[in-house]
C-alpha cells in the first residue's frame, strides 16, 4: 500500500506546464500513482468495491476534463481527492434513495456494508470496526479517513473537505467517541 | 493514542489487501475531437480479482477485438444519432440558470450563472445575498423567471442537515449577449432550521411555489409537507402531507446542500403532480403518475390526489421487460400544454431508435424518453432514445426540460460506460448536443436530477 506518509509524496508533476497538450498523460501517470490509495479509501466510505471504482474513475475524469483550468498542477491531487470526496457522497445519496426506494415498495434492501463482497475477506475484528465507521455520519467518517488512512494533516482535511480545522478536530473527536460507544456495545 | 484509533487505523489499513489492482482509466477523447478520429480505449473492467487467469485475459483481448470491429460499423465510430436540426419551433429555451457550484472548491458561496442554452455562452454571474449561498432553483413557462432558495453553508458540511432557506425572486432582463439577472427577496417565510426542502417547482405562469419538504430526523414516521405559496405575498396558499416515503423520492441532498426540484411538477397552473412507486402483487412495481389539483382541500395529500397513469417501472437487471419509467430516478416531467408526462425509461419497444453499441450484453434495449398521455394513462410514444446492450444502474435517461407538447426533450442519457453519455436535446429522430450545464461534475455517474442545479 501506499505508506500514510507517502500519499502526499507522490503527488505527480507533470512534466510539462498546464496547459500544454498532453493532459491525457499528466492525468494518467496521476492516476497510476494514486488511484489504488483512493479507491481504498472510496472503499471505506462505500462499502463497494465497484462504486468506489466508478467514484474514482470519474474524479479523474473530471480532472482530465478541466486540466486546462487548473491554476496549479501541484494541486491536482487534493482537487482529485475532494473530487473523489464528492463522488462519495452522490454514491451515498444514491444508496439512500435506493434504500427508500425499497422500503417505498417493500421489496428486499440491497445488501448493506456487512454483507458487501468487499469486506468478507477481513476478518471479523476489522469488520466490525468499518461497519461501526460506516454508521457514522458523513463527515465524522470523511475527517477520520482522511486523517487515519490518508494521514492527511488537519489543514489538508479541512481543505479537502472544505469545513475548518476546528470543526475537523471536533469531528474526529465525535467520532471515536462514537466508535467506542458503537464497539463497546457490540462486544 | 486509543485503543478505539488503533483499531480504527488498523481496521482501516486492512483494506489496503483488497484493492492490489486498478481498472485502467479509459480517458474520453479531448473536447473538441472531431468525430470519426476519436481515440479509442478500452471499455473498464470493474471487477478485478487476484484470480485473473491468463484464459481470462484472452477473452478479454477477443471481447475487446470484437469491440473494435463492431465501433468500425458504425460511421465515424460514433452512434448513428446525428446532430439534426432542432428548431425554433421546438420552443428550445434560450437561456439557462444554474448554480455555479465548483467540484474543487467547497468554500466559496455558489452564485448563480446565466448561460446561452444552445451556445454555452455565459452571459452573467450573480453573486448571492452577502454569507449566503443558493441551494436550488426553479422556473417558469417563460424562460426568464426563477425562483432559488439560499442558506448559509455553501455545501451542507457545517451546521446541521436542515438548514434555514430564504427565498429569492430571479429575473432575466436584458436579451442576447447583454442579458443579465436580477433578484429580490421573496416574503416567503423562511423555513425553520431542521427542515430538509425535498422539492420546488415554480408554477408555468411564476405565480405560485410549490415547495416540498419533511423534518431531518431519524424518525421513519415523520410527515411530508407539500406547501403552495403565493410568490407575491409570500402567503400560504394549500398544504398538504403524507407519511414519509409515501411521497417519494424525497431525496436526502439536504446533507449536501443542494434542494432536489425533481420530484414535483405543475399541470398548468393548477394542479401538481408527482410519483409514486408502489409493489404490486406479482411481485414488480409500478409507477403511478398522481396529480393533486389545487381545487382540492388541503390535509390528506393521498387522499386529495388521484392517480392518471400506472405504468410498469422495470428494473434494469430484468430485462428485457416492457418499455417504463424509471420512476424513482427520474424526474416528473409534464409537458408545458399538460397533457404529457415525459419520463426515462428502458425496457423492449418497437420504436424504430438508432443504435448504441454496448457489449455488457448481447440483447437489446431501448433506452429513450417516452410520452404518456395524462388524460388517457397510456404510453403513448417513445420521443427519443437508443437501442442499446448496455444495461444495469447506471444506465438511465434523464429529462430536465420538455417543451409545451412533448415533441422536445433536453435531458441526458448515461449509458453506463462512462464514454458515451449524452446530454442535449432530443427529438424524433435526433440528437443535439448542448454544453454540459454544470461545470466539472460528472454527469456520468450521477445518482438523480441536474434539476436540484439547473432550470430552465
Amino acid at each position: 500500500m501506499d505508506s500514510v506518509d507517502s500519499v502526499d509524496a507522490h503527488i505527480v508533476r507533470p512534466a510539462r506546464p498546464p496547459g500544454s497538450t498532453d493532459a491525457a498523460a499528466c492525468v494518467t501517470a496521476l492516476y497510476e500513482a494514486h488511484a489504488s490509495g483512493l479507491i481504498r479509501l472510496a472503499v471505506i466510505m462505500l462499502g463497494s468495491r465497484p462504486a468506489a471504482e466508478d467514484v474514482v474513475q470519474d474524479a479523474f475524469f473530471g480532472l482530465y476534463r478541466n486540466w486546462a483550468s487548473l491554476s496549479d498542477p501541484a494541486k491536482a491531487l487534493a482537487y482529485v481527492r475532494s473530487s473523489v470526496l464528492n463522488g462519495c457522497r452522490a454514491a451515498l445519496r444514491l444508496q439512500i434513495r435506493r434504500e427508500r426506494r425499497d422500503r417505498a415498495t417493500a421489496s428486499d434492501p440491497r445488501p448493506d456494508f456487512e454483507s458487501a463482497e468487499a469486506l468478507v475477506v477481513l476478518g471479523e475484528e476489522h469488520r466490525q470496526v468499518l461497519l461501526a465507521v460506516r454508521r457514522l455520519p458523513d463527515r465524522q467518517r470523511e475527517a477520520l479517513v482522511l486523517r487515519f488512512y490518508f494521514g492527511l494533516s488537519e489543514e489538508d482535511t479541512a481543505g479537502a473537505m472544505g469545513i475548518s480545522r476546528g470543526t475537523v478536530k471536533s469531528s474526529l473527536s465525535r467520532a471515536l467517541a462514537s466508535l467506542g460507544r458503537m464497539l463497546k456495545e457490540e462486544s | 493514542m486509543t485503543a478505539v484509533e488503533d483499531r480504527t487505523r488498523a481496521a482501516m489499513d486492512a483494506i489496503t489487501g483488497l484493492v492490489e489492482r486498478v481498472p485502467p482509466l479509459p480517458l474520453p477523447p479531448p473536447p473538441g475531437a472531431v468525430p470519426g478520429r476519436r481515440r479509442r480505449v478500452p471499455l473498464p473492467r470493474r471487477r478485478w480479482g487476484a484470480w485473473l487467469a491468463p484464459v481470462t485475459a484472452a477473452a478479454a483481448v477477443v471481447a475487446i477485438a470484437i469491440a473494435l470491429v463492431v465501433v468500425r460499423d458504425m460511421p465515424g465510430g460514433q452512434p448513428t444519432a446525428t446532430p439534426g436540426p432542432v428548431t425554433a419551433a421546438a420552443g428550445l429555451p434560450g437561456y439557462e440558470v444554474a448554480l455555479n457550484q465548483s467540484w474543487t472548491d467547497t468554500t466559496t458561496p455558489v452564485g448563480l450563472t446565466l448561460t446561452a442554452t444552445l451556445t454555452g455562452q455565459k452571459l452573467f454571474t450573480l453573486l448571492p445575498p452577502r454569507g449566503l449561498s443558493f441551494a436550488g432553483i426553479t422556473g417558469a413557462a417563460d424562460d426568464r423567471t426563477f425562483v432559488v432558495d439560499a442558506h448559509r453553508d455553501p455545501y451542507g458540511v457545517e451546521g446541521s442537515a436542515g438548514r434555514s432557506r430564504a427565498w429569492y425572486l430571479v429575473r432575466i432582463v436584458g436579451a442576447g449577449a447583454r442579458a443579465s439577472l436580477t433578484m429580490r427577496k421573496l416574503p416567503i417565510p423562511t423555513t425553520p432550521v431542521g427542515t430538509g426542502i425535498s422539492a420546488i417547482a415554480l408554477s408555468p405562469d411564476g405565480t405560485m411555489l410549490a415547495v416540498a419538504s419533511e423534518a431531518v430526523s431519524d424518525n421513519p414516521d415523520e410527515q411530508q409537507l407539500l406547501r403552495v405559496y403565493s410568490v407575491a405575498t409570500g402567503a400560504v396558499l394549500h398544504t398538504w402531507s403524507s407519511p414519509a416515503d409515501q411521497f417519494p423520492p424525497i431525496d436526502d441532498s439536504h446533507s449536501y446542500g443542494g434542494d432536489p426540484t425533481s420530484t414535483v411538477a405543475w399541470v398548468g397552473d393548477r394542479a401538481l403532480a408527482f410519483n409514486q412507486g408502489t409493489r404490486i402483487k406479482s411481485g414488480g412495481v409500478t409507477l403511478a403518475v398522481k396529480v393533486i389539483d389545487l381545487s382540492r382541500p388541503d390535509g390528506d395529500l393521498q387522499g386529495s390526489s388521484r392517480t392518471e397513469a400506472t405504468l410498469p417501472a422495470p428494473s434494469l437487471q430484468d430485462s428485457p421487460a416492457p418499455f417504463g419509467c424509471s420512476w424513482f430516478w427520474g424526474d416528473v416531467m409534464v409537458s408545458g400544454d399538460g397533457k404529457s408526462y415525459v419520463c426515462g425509461g428502458s425496457g423492449t419497444s418497437g420504436a424504430q431508435l438508432p443504435k448504441l453499441y454496448c457489449l455488457k450484453q448481447p440483447t437489446w434495449n431501448t433506452l429513450g424518453f417516452a410520452a404518456i398521455s395524462l388524460a388517457t394513462g397510456k404510453l403513448t410514444r417513445i420521443l427519443s432514445g437508443y437501442r442499446t446492450g448496455c444495461s444495469g444502474d447506471n444506465v438511465r435517461a434523464y429529462p430536465v426540460w420538455v417543451n409545451a407538447t412533448g415533441s422536445a426533450v433536453i435531458g441526458y442519457m448515461i449509458f453506463g460506460d462512462k464514454t458515451s453519455a449524452r446530454f442535449g436535446v432530443f427529438t424524433a429522430g435526433s440528437f443535439r448536443p448542448l454544453p454540459y450545464p454544470v461545470a466539472g461534475n460528472s454527469y456520468q455517474y450521477s445518482g438523480g436530477s441536474l434539476l436540484d442545479m439547473v432550470a430552465w
